[in-house]
């Protein structure tokens, strides 16, 4: 029995030995001479004929015409070309106000599933230098519109069929830029049409698919410098060395006023200029800028005026004052990391000084002093944002990527009675579902100095898909 | 009774030293297999950056690479240069993207997606075939692309990437392991 045994090991250590020297398994090779010599010849013409093939294939992709679907996709001759995208956003906010505060006369408290950006862009490629830009925003506003001059009233812009019967709620249609651009070169193309200001970091990311919290910063809210002009922009971009770049924009534009985008009402163009200097070496980039603008805001009326047989148009400056603002950007990131803020001082400084209706009609209601008429006096206001956000290096199913995020954000907008200070902490975290969508979770708490006023506390959260 | 206990022990004994001998004995054979599925494994050819055989351009950094195809340079030198990718899902362009841009195909694309929100223009045109692909870069001195270093064909070269040539040691684009199939 033990014999059987050991004779059994033996013959399985054989075998062993004789599977190790054979990994693939394949029975041993026949080593006669005359197989060998057969097996080298069918290789010598198996190799005359792949070369044979090779050389015909050669031939053939030479002599043979593309295919013309092929030829199409080719950018062998530049062709024009025209497309559609954008990003929208769905909301669910929940403001908690307090009791009594004016905050709520513009503001509801009640939770609520809103849509704040429907965002359409048409991008037209003409040439190789000559290109075209427009960006819509659809809303469902002013439906529903809550403005308060006293006595309360929404706006309703409901209608309803003559001959069908059924209702309709029409919304509205802003144009956000709408531009040609022409590139000579790099370091210099020109726009020319409606663009958005090229200021700082929120300006130009502005969709809700890139900019990580979900408000806006305070500055831009109460927009410290105009975010959008009609007019003229020079840009272009140089690099200094390999890793260290220069950007410029000079601004030429109607400036701000109440129809800027259509036509100006002084003579005074608005003047802008912008440099950014950013520096990256791997994995690491820092980048800062700086802009500057100047221009003048006035409003008047008109009225006719008719003396015997004399025809007059009486024109009537209703305010004028000059505004100059200056920002700069800085931006910091890398392995995950984003270090961003900005910084705006604006001075207002009024040749005719702007009357503030809001506060004649508070008087009406006994909250603000007794006199008739207040106006805004030059004034200068200052305001800023430190954004601090880190994408986790973890990537779930999907590509599925997490980045909390905090922000500080301080806004002092000086006017007549001091009001618009206001301190705003914001916490949240971004879910990022792919390349195309990103879901938003933020609690927001904005601290308002004057005591009718209070601390305003938003929870909500931003499903925002780029399409 | 004691003998038949003797041998009982004495069997089981043998049957763990036949098992071990034998385990022992396969093993190298065992070893030789996963041994063979190793160097059935093949490198892929490194990447080269491409230009026609008429343009100027010789030499590139990784940097300026990544600039060109993130479109933050549309000029080298002076001249215009105008980038062309293949196919997104490729071994060729995943790891070009890994390499000179440091991204994920998913972080690609939301880069993309972000310039076009900002309104800062649109991403290389994609050329799926490699053959057109090269095709056209030699067609004009502005185009530029990248391939397999066995794919080279006449009307194109490749150019020097912080100054190393592909058949360089420390050439910064070179192929990566591919596993064979089992």
């Amino acid at each position: 029995m033990s014999l059987s045994w050991v004779l059994f090991s033996i013959i399985s250590a054989a075998a062993g030995q004789v599977g190790g020297q054979t990994p693939t398994g394949t029975a041993p090779v026949d080593e006669r001479p005359e197989t060998v010599q057969d097996l080298r010849q069918e290789i010598d013409r198996q190799r005359h004929e792949l070369e044979a093939v090779q050389e015909k294939l050669s031939r053939l992709e030479e002599n043979q015409a593309l295919p013309a679907g092929e030829l199409d996709a080719a950018p062998q001759h530049f062709q024009p070309t025209l497309s559609f995208y954008g990003f929208f956003d769905l909301t669910l906010a929940k403001n908690q106000i307090r009791q009594g505060s004016l905050v709520s006369i513009n503001q509801t408290d009640v939770t609520s599933f809103t849509q704040t950006s429907l965002n359409f862009y048409a991008a037209s490629q003409l040439s190789e230098q000559l290109s075209a830009l427009f960006e819509f925003r659809f809303s469902f506003m002013p439906q529903g519109k809550e403005p308060f001059e006293g006595t309360f009233e929404r706006v309703s812009t409901e209608f309803q069929q003559p001959f069908l019967g059924s209702k309709f709620r029409y919304g509205s249609l802003t144009v956000d830029r709408a531009h040609m651009t022409y590139s000579f070169a790099g370091w210099l193309e020109v726009l020319a049409g409606r663009f958005l200001t090229p200021v700082g970091i929120w300006n130009v990311d502005h969709g809700s698919t890139v900019v990580i919290p979900m408000r806006q910063p305070q500055f831009m809210w109460n927009e410290m410098l105009p975010l959008a002009q009609t007019g003229l922009q020079l840009r272009g971009n140089g690099f200094l060395g390999r890793q260290l770049s220069l950007d410029y924009a000079l601004t030429l534009s109607n400036g701000r006023g109440p129809a800027d985008a259509t036509f100006d009402v002084d003579e005074n163009k608005g003047v802008g200029a912008r440099l950014r200097l950013a520096y990256e070496k791997q994995p690491w980039s820092l980048s800062w800028g700086g802009t500057g603008y100047y221009g003048e805001i006035s409003d008047y009326t008109k009225a006719v005026a008719i003396s015997g047989d004399q025809i007059a148009i009486q024109k009537t400056t209703s305010f004028d004052l000059f505004e100059t603002c200056l920002a700069t950007d800085v931006l910091f990131q890398g392995r995950g990391l984003r270090l961003q803020g900005e910084f705006i001082w604006r001075k207002e400084s009024a040749v005719k000084p702007k009357p503030l209706g809001v506060v004649e009609k508070l008087d009406t209601l006994g909250v603000g002093p007794t006199t008739t008429a207040y106006f805004i006096p030059s004034q200068i206001g200052l305001s800023y944002y430190v954004l601090v956000a880190y994408e986790i290096p973890l990537e779930l199913l999907h590509g599925v990527r997490f980045m909390p995020y905090f922000q500080y954000d301080y806004y002092s907008g000086a006017d007549l009675y001091d009001i618009n200070v206001i301190h705003t902490l914001i916490g949240g975290l971004n879910v990022r579902l792919g390349a195309y969508a990103v879901l938003k979770v933020e609690y927001n708490r904005s601290m308002l100095d004057q005591e009718f006023l209070g601390t305003v506390n938003i929870y909500q959260s931003q499903l925002a898909l780029a399409f | 009774m004691k003998a038949a206990e003797k041998e009982g022990r004495e069997s089981t004994g043998s049957v763990w030293l036949v098992l071990v001998l034998g385990l022992l004995c396969w093993l190298p054979a065992l070893l030789a297999a996963q041994g063979g599925q190793a160097a059935s494994s093949k490198t892929l050819p490194p990447l080269v950056v491409v230009v026609s055989q008429k343009a100027e351009l010789v030499d590139l950094s990784l940097q300026e690479l990544k600039q060109i195809f993130l479109a933050e340079r549309k000029t080298l030198n002076g001249k215009r240069v105008i980038p062309l990718d293949p196919d997104p899902h490729t071994p060729t362009r995943i790891q070009f993207d890994r390499i000179v841009l440091g991204m994920t195909p998913d972080q690609v694309g939301r880069y993309w997606v972000e310039r076009k929100i900002r309104g800062q223009g649109d991403p290389p045109r994609t050329i799926s075939a490699s053959a057109l692909l090269l095709k056209i870069v030699a067609n004009r001195d502005e185009f530029i692309s990248y391939v397999r270093a066995d794919q080279l064909v006449p009307g194109v070269r490749a150019i020097r990437v912080d100054g190393k040539t592909y058949q360089d040691r420390d050439y910064p684009l070179q192929g990566e392991k591919e596993m064979a199939s089992p």
